[in-house]
């Protein structure tokens, strides 16, 4: 009977069931098998299909790169995008979709959007308590299983890309390499420092935002579950801990009712749960609530388009063989480069678009026979781009062109007879002279929307890596998470950034009616982010500090000082160094100042409290002081007694110092977007405001100079 | 009480006039030598001389002058056995200094230690604000191949210079030109003529000197006019004349050397402590005339009368000079006998205050950025509605004073700051002091750094090694004062809590007033009324100085009395040179050359009278 089975043969089964378990578990905090199984029937269908005529069609129809986007996006995922392909995969009106490849990538997008779909906020507190009753102690054979996984699918990589393991490659040296393989092949040595797998954790997590590529992105979650089994295991958390953990991550959340600014110690709990192997629905419900996109640039559709849009009327040199013969002679073409942004809720799409004709006047001669003939062409030609936190992406270029020819003369000397004969075998060629002029505009049409393609890409990659994303990396942060949202009204480049233990937004911003085809909403956080990586833990000269912060660069500094100011004193941040709030009007910023060295004074710890009205002028934005720089003594910040005499001199001190580089009015550096077809003009602000937790600036173009 | 800056070092103790001590001492170590012979009037050279010249140093008999300096305690330790090892390695090296005189102009001190004429050691600036330096004889140069002249053409020819002859007017010019190997070597020119001769240390400074006519000479200046005044009649033979316009021979001498890793365009404009001195108004100082003479008998073994020349009125921390004279003060009991200096001036308290002020700013926010932060914090702690409302100037500074008493001594704790145990304290009387009392405690209440307590009838705040009394934040040497008391009308401040105590409790060894040594010397200088009466021992005030001048490298916050130390030793003060140290003599062998000094300073029209006395033990041989 099954019922009789031993205890003791039963044991063994049930361990490996837990271990399973567990595994599974464990995995549903960076993939689980629903969002695996939906990677894997997307990479089978794409492999399947996607040398079809219809592939381009079926892409748009189900909206794969936003489908993709959502199934490496991990428990940001959205849910909607999924469904939606759901839907058109059922939907029957193409046939192929009933085929075994779609039906199976039907069925796991369904299952992937069951789990995506976010905890009610009623459910918060009890999933807590569950979460933090469900006690299973990170076994040593747990970690082993993941960290064989880590190995194998590292080992997958480097067969597919030899040259990392090459210590000399920029791939080696960026995924830390050396260290990840020395983790995963269990080397005697010693036990790795949590900083260490912070830094590698954090490291592996931005893989997708620097390379797209399938392997290296199975690689990066096994490594990314790997380290926190790593680290909960050399943690040890105990039952009662686990419990008081998510006890008190409760009480975060119940409290924040109350307080709204509770948000950066529930991020340090989440993000704690979280890298101990214990995220789960609930964590990925809060970040999602509670982590909003915190930089906006919302862009008029319509104003984008004529933006981008360029007349074009080149003349050219007509040098070719065509049926035959060769043709010397000028052309011209005109026509318009467009820009069509597509539909998207991840990933954004556009299209360069030309549409021309072309007219060219050529002579030839073959066997004594002289044709003069004018030739019409109609091209037609479109660009693919992608956007999203790669950057901008070019994708292959469509081209289609159809060419008439008159013939204006056809002279041939000798008899009538000959010259008749010319005539009938020069419109004879005809057809085939059209095709070949057809193709040769084409090539050439693709070379040249492809070189402006590259050049487009390039300058939009050069800004947005510089500035937003490469930095971010570098400092060990997480990358930007970028979302395009178009539709046929706006284009909006939502980013959000987040510290390892800080969230980013906590509300959206309303709309900004300010009749600016651009739109820029900026919250707290990215000023925050950006001080972070600025100024945290750094040690600044005066004139360094005020280079940071105002993007100044050295030499635009005042000559006396650059000379005897420039190590007037030297500031050294706290590793977060700044609390930013926009409250009433201005924006309000706390720095925190571990230390204060001038000249042979060095003074403590303090805070340094500063608010700015931000206004539009002269097309800038323009900060105005408000009162004068406030300097404390860390232990006497907020509430606590009045200032000794003592105190008081170091405060009067330093904010004379700081006064300088938080000067009673600064105009920032003007705006500019990528998008911008000319460098020379600007964007100016012509509108600011602060609404609730966001600064809102519209911007214009500046006004075309008279020609 | 140290208060100090971007390479700036400006002690308070500047009232015991310790930087002309010393700097006296480096001019003294130019006259070391054996000879002796009979007086000559300056006016002999000094026809010769350019008025824009910015040191002369002129002795009517130049071998009297080695003879009876050598005769001090500092000639006898500078010419003995101690110093051979340097000098030797000096010499071997070519390294031109005052030490070692001859790769600058191709004599040495043994030359002129037979030289019975006047001669001047000037510097003056070249056209090009750069220093041109030569030496200046009176009379007819002797041929004798010992002396000056054929020693300097022997010397520069056995070094490959090339001899060129010329003749201007009556006058005899030989240049020795450097080989093209030695491209940093300048030429020399030696000159003679119908009465007088010597050597320039460029063909530009020979030509400039040789071009000097007597009505716009140095002889007929003012200046130059107060040093003959001063110094007539001469008391003895070898008494030494000095002039000295300092900031016009400092900034001489920076243009000539600066610093290396700054280049000639940017260097006006590099902070240093040249500039921080002008900025806090030290170049008020005008010029100091004067004369040294060297006694080196009982009591008193050399003593330097000087006229400081200072612009009036005075200004910006200029105003810590403007002293107010009195009659001689009693020295208090809280005063040992085991101090390394002990001073008592009488000052109006606001008005240093104000100077203090310009030393503060710079010390705080260097150049003209930080003028008035000193007044800016004293207006915030009386109005900022969330300090602690305390007018200083009224309530305290307008109180204190004019007596003050300073004193420092070597006896505190031995720390990376203060490794040999440096502290100071100061004593001013108090008017009003409840009134006094009442705003100290205001501006420390809540302050839990600062411990207060009741010793016997003073008020006494005190706070953690590190921290200030004045300021929170740690400091070095920007006024560190550690302690404060007030009581029995008095106000007592020291950069060390024991050492306050001590001074509440008396003098615990023998008081200083009952030493015979500090008794004389307080005597010797304390005749009539004067602004300033001063006590030091440059043996033991020297030590830390001396250390850091015979580092491998001189450290960039180098005291100016370090680099002088520099120059006195080794020549030079530039990177390039890698200064001899592994044969400079231990500290405690220069010590037997320095005396216990006695200062006094008198107040007068125009700037302020110094005397400086080094006393010379009963017993000393």
């Amino acid at each position: 009977m099954r019922t009789s089975r031993s205890l003791p043969s039963i044991v063994p089964i049930v361990a490996v069931a837990i271990i399973c378990l567990l595994a599974s578990a464990a995995r549903a905090q960076l993939d689980t098998r629903a969002a695996s199984e939906a990677r894997s029937a997307l990479r089978a269908m794409q492999q399947a299909y996607q040398h079809y005529d219809t592939w381009n069609v079926w892409v748009a129809e189900l909206n794969l790169p936003d489908v993709q986007y959502e199934l490496w996006a991990g428990e940001r995922g959205r849910a909607e995008t999924l469904e939606a392909a759901v839907a058109q995969l059922r939907a029957g009106r193409i046939p192929q979709f009933a085929d075994a490849p779609f039906v199976r990538l039907a069925k796991a997008l369904e299952a992937r959007a069951v789990e995506l779909q976010p905890l009610p906020s009623t459910e918060w507190l009890s999933s807590c308590e569950s979460a933090g009753a469900a006690f299973v102690p990170v076994t040593a054979d747990l970690v082993e299983s993941a960290r064989a996984t880590s190995r194998d699918r590292l080992a997958a990589f480097a067969k597919h890309y030899p040259p990392i393991r090459d210590p000399k490659n920029a791939w080696h040296q960026f995924l830390y390499w050396d260290e990840v393989e020395y983790l995963t092949a269990r080397m005697p040595g010693p036990t790795p420092a949590p900083a260490e797998l912070d830094r590698i954790e954090m490291r592996w997590s931005n893989v997708p935002t620097v390379w797209h590529d399938d392997l290296l992105f199975e690689a990066s979650l096994a490594v990314r579950h790997f380290i926190r089994l790593l680290r909960a295991e050399m943690i040890g958390e105990t039952a009662p801990q686990r419990t008081a953990a998510w006890s008190e991550l409760a009480q975060l959340l119940t409290a924040r009712a109350m307080d709204p600014n509770l948000g950066a110690p529930i991020a340090a709990a989440v993000r704690r749960r979280e890298s101990l192997g214990q995220a789960s629905p609930l964590t990925a419900t809060i970040r999602r609530e509670l982590s909003r996109p915190n930089l906006l640039v919302e862009i008029d559709a319509k104003w984008l388009s004529n933006e981008t849009r360029q007349p074009v009327d080149d003349s050219y040199d007509v040098n070719g063989v065509f049926a035959g013969t060769r043709s010397v002679g000028r052309g011209r073409m005109t026509g318009e480069m467009t820009t069509k942004v597509l539909p998207s809720l991840a990933v954004g799409r556009l299209e360069l678009l030309f549409r021309g004709t072309s007219t060219a006047r050529a002579s030839g001669s073959q066997d004594r026979v002289n044709v003069v003939s004018r030739a019409t062409t109609q091209v037609a030609a479109t660009k693919p781009f992608r956007l999203d936190e790669l950057g901008l992406t070019p994708e292959r270029a469509l081209a289609g062109a159809t060419t008439s020819i008159v013939y204006e003369s056809i002279d041939s000397p000798g008899l009538p007879r000959r010259r008749s004969q010319a005539v009938s075998e020069t419109h004879a060629r005809r057809p085939q002279a059209e095709r070949e002029s057809a193709a040769y505009a084409r090539r050439s049409i693709l070379e040249q929307i492809n070189e402006q393609a590259a050049t487009m890409a390039a300058d939009f990659n050069r800004a947005y890596h510089r500035d937003v994303r490469d930095p971010r990396i570098t400092a060990g942060r997480p990358a930007p998470r970028i979302r395009i949202l178009a539709d046929e009204r706006l284009v909006a480049w939502e980013a959000t950034l987040e510290g390892p233990q800080s969230f980013a937004a906590s509300s959206e911003p309303e709309a900004y009616d300010c009749g600016n085809p651009v739109v820029m909403s900026v919250a707290p956080s990215v000023l925050e982010e950006q001080a972070t990586i600025s100024l945290g833990g750094r040690e600044l000269t005066g004139a360094e500090l005020e280079q940071q912060l105002w993007q100044k660069p050295a030499e635009a500094q005042p000559e006396s000082q650059r000379k005897r100011g420039d190590d007037e004193f030297r500031v050294t941040f706290a590793l977060r160094p700044c609390e930013v709030q926009f409250v009433e009007g201005a924006v309000r910023v706390r720095l925190f100042v571990e230390k204060f060295d001038s000249e042979d004074v060095k003074y403590p710890a303090m805070t340094v409290d500063v608010a700015y009205q931000p206004q539009p002028r002269d097309g800038r934005l323009v900060l105005t002081r408000e009162g004068k720089v406030k300097v404390m003594p860390l232990a006497t910040a907020d509430g606590a007694p009045k200032l000794s005499g003592r105190q008081q001199t170091l405060r009067l001190a330093v904010e004379r110092k700081l006064s300088k580089v938080l000067s009673s009015e600064i105009a920032a550096e003007p705006v500019t977007l990528p998008i911008s077809k000319d460098d020379e003009r600007p964007l100016r602000v012509e509108n600011v405001r602060l609404a609730g937790e966001w600064l809102q600036m519209g911007l214009a173009p500046e006004p075309a100079p008279a020609s | 009480m140290t208060l100090q800056g971007r390479g700036l070092t400006l002690r308070a103790e500047l009232f015991c006039v310790r930087f002309q001590v010393h700097f006296v001492l480096l001019l003294l170590s130019l006259v070391c030598s054996r000879a002796r012979a009979e007086a000559q009037s300056p006016t002999d050279v000094a026809e010769h001389l350019p008025a824009a010249a910015s040191l002369v140093l002129y002795s009517a008999d130049i071998g009297a002058t080695c003879a009876e300096f050598q005769e001090t305690r500092l000639g006898g330790v500078l010419t003995g056995n101690a110093f051979r090892p340097l000098v030797d390695r000096l010499r071997k090296d070519h390294q031109g200094g005052p030490l070692n005189l001859q790769p600058i102009f191709g004599f040495d001190w043994r030359e002129l230690q037979s030289v019975h004429q006047g001669a001047a050691l000037i510097v003056f600036p070249l056209q090009d604000g750069t220093a041109a330096r030569a030496c200046v004889f009176a009379g007819e140069a002797s041929e004798d191949p010992a002396a000056p002249l054929p020693v300097a053409t022997a010397y520069f020819s056995s070094r490959g210079f090339v001899r060129s002859e010329s003749g201007r007017g009556d006058m005899a010019v030989a240049t020795f030109s450097p080989p093209a190997s030695r491209k940093d070597e300048r030429s020399r020119v030696l000159f003679r003529g119908p009465g007088f001769y010597g050597v320039a240390d460029s063909p530009a400074a020979a030509d400039l000197l040789l071009a000097v006519k007597p009505p716009d000479s140095l002889s007929a200046s003012d200046l130059w006019q107060q040093v003959t005044r001063q110094t007539a009649p001469p008391a003895r033979p070898g008494d030494l004349k000095v002039l000295l316009r300092p900031f016009e021979f400092w900034e001489q001498s920076r243009r000539s050397n600066p610093p290396v890793e700054k280049s000639e365009e940017t260097y006006p404009d590099v902070p240093d402590s040249l500039a921080s001195s002008k900025q806090v108004g030290f170049d008020g100082i005008q010029a100091v005339v004067g004369h040294v003479t060297f006694p080196a008998s009982a009591g008193r073994d050399w003593e330097i009368s000087a006229r400081l020349v200072v612009s009036q009125p005075y200004e910006k921390a200029m105003r810590l000079f403007e002293l107010r004279s009195g009659a001689v003060p009693e020295i208090p009991e809280l005063i040992g006998s085991e101090v390394t200096s002990a001073s008592f001036w009488r000052w109006d308290f606001p008005l240093a205050m104000q100077g203090f002020g310009s030393m503060f700013d710079e010390a705080n926010e260097p150049g003209p950025d930080g003028v008035g932060l000193f007044e800016d914090m004293l207006d915030g702690l009386r109005d900022d509605p969330e300090g602690v409302r305390v007018d200083l100037r009224r309530e305290v500074f307008a109180n204190l004073g004019p007596e003050i008493w300073s004193v420092t001594d070597r006896a505190g704790p031995k720390t990376k700051e203060q490794p040999h145990g440096d502290r100071a304290l100061y004593r001013t009387t108090v008017r009003e002091q409840a009134k006094v009392g009442d705003a100290l405690k205001r501006f420390y209440a809540g302050d839990d750094r600062v411990a207060y307590q009741r010793s016997g009838e003073f008020d006494l705040w005190t706070v953690p090694e590190g921290a200030s009394l004045f300021v929170e934040g740690e400091s070095e040497s920007v006024i560190s004062v550690r302690a404060l008391a007030l009581g029995e009308g008095m106000l007592l401040f020291s950069t060390d809590p024991d050492q306050l105590r001590e001074a509440l409790n008396g003098a615990a060894g023998k008081p200083l007033k009952d030493d015979p040594a500090w008794r004389g010397l307080w005597e010797s200088v304390g005749e009539g009324d004067a602004g300033l009466w001063g006590l030091a021992r440059l043996d033991e005030t020297m030590a830390p100085e001396y250390a850091a001048a015979t580092q491998a490298e001189l450290a960039e916050d180098a005291s100016a009395m370090a680099a002088m130390w520099r120059v006195l030793l080794f020549g030079a003060l530039n990177k390039q040179t890698k200064p001899p140290v592994d044969v400079a003599p231990a500290f405690d062998k220069v010590q037997p050359g320095l005396s216990r000094t006695g200062t006094r300073i008198v107040p007068v029209d125009g700037g302020l009278e110094v005397t400086i006395t080094g006393q010379r033990p009963e017993n000393s041989p």
